[in-house]
């Protein structure tokens, strides 16, 4: 698969632009996940993570970002309660990402070629 | 002998991810087949010839968990095995695939290595019962 070494840091740049994905649970826990990432790093991620010789295209950048966001989200999701039951909806990219909510949980990434985000708020 | 693998996945890039990981892997390969749901690859398994399904669980229509129930419904496909490959990683999840008759679970991500080793027993359980 792909493999990241993100370092944790303050806060994403402003001004970047970014790719947000936006992911949707229910079950034991329900509530919404979203990654953000800056475009250069998800198509650096992408382009490794499908093992292309050269940068892919909007479309399969965004199914790459989609299906990080899913892992990383279950991840968290199974490490909180491995007992759990949760369904999680498909992940999809957001057109016009908007400020988080202050209620987010957030925590921010230095990652190769840029860096990205991630973000869990529970209902 | 060679092998004919089908993948269950709605991600284009996980599709492609599983299908490189097969293909790097030594493993004979005669046909590596994809469905982006349950449904799709119901319709291709009562067409194709398939030795192995490797399928997510959270899909948009049929997703995995429903794909093995009902594969284990039909007499032509029951033998099938069947890998699940999914970001859940809860207990509860796990037991309920394995006892409805998922031959094996890996969780994503995954290293390469795991999914090759995890193929290779299955396939190789196939063999044995051939």
């Amino acid at each position: 698969m792909c493999y990241a070494d993100p370092l944790p840091i303050t806060g994403l740049e402003e001004g970047q632009p970014l790719v947000r994905a936006e992911l949707r649970f229910h079950g034991t826990f329900s509530g919404v996940f979203h990654l953000d990432i800056t475009e250069e790093a998800g198509r650096s991620l992408a382009t490794t993570f499908l093992g292309a010789d050269e940068d892919v295209p909007g479309p399969q950048m965004a199914s790459v970002i989609c299906e990080l966001t899913n892992m990383i989200c279950g991840s968290m999701l199974s490490a909180l309660d491995a007992r759990a039951d949760i369904h999680l909806d498909a992940p999809e990219v957001v057109a016009d990402p908007a400020p988080r909510s202050g209620n987010a949980l957030s925590r921010p990434f230095e990652i190769d070629n840029g860096q990205m985000a991630v973000a869990i708020q529970f209902n | 002998m060679s092998y004919r693998i089908l993948i269950v996945d709605d991600s284009p890039g996980m599709r492609a991810v599983l299908r490189r990981v097969v293909d790097l892997s030594g493993i004979p390969v005669d046909a590596c087949l994809s469905a982006c749901n349950g449904g799709a690859a119901l319709a291709t398994l009562r067409s194709e010839r398939v030795d192995l399904i490797l399928t997510d669980i959270n899909m948009p229509g049929m997703g995995g968990e429903e794909l093995v129930a009902e594969l284990k419904k039909d007499a032509a496909l029951r033998e099938i095995p069947v890998l699940v490959i999914s970001t859940d990683a809860t207990s509860n999840r796990m037991q309920r695939m394995l006892e409805m008759g998922a031959a094996g679970y890996v969780i994503k991500p995954f290293q390469p290595e795991t999914l090759r080793s995890e193929v290779e027993r299955v396939l190789g359980e196939v063999h044995v019962t051939r």
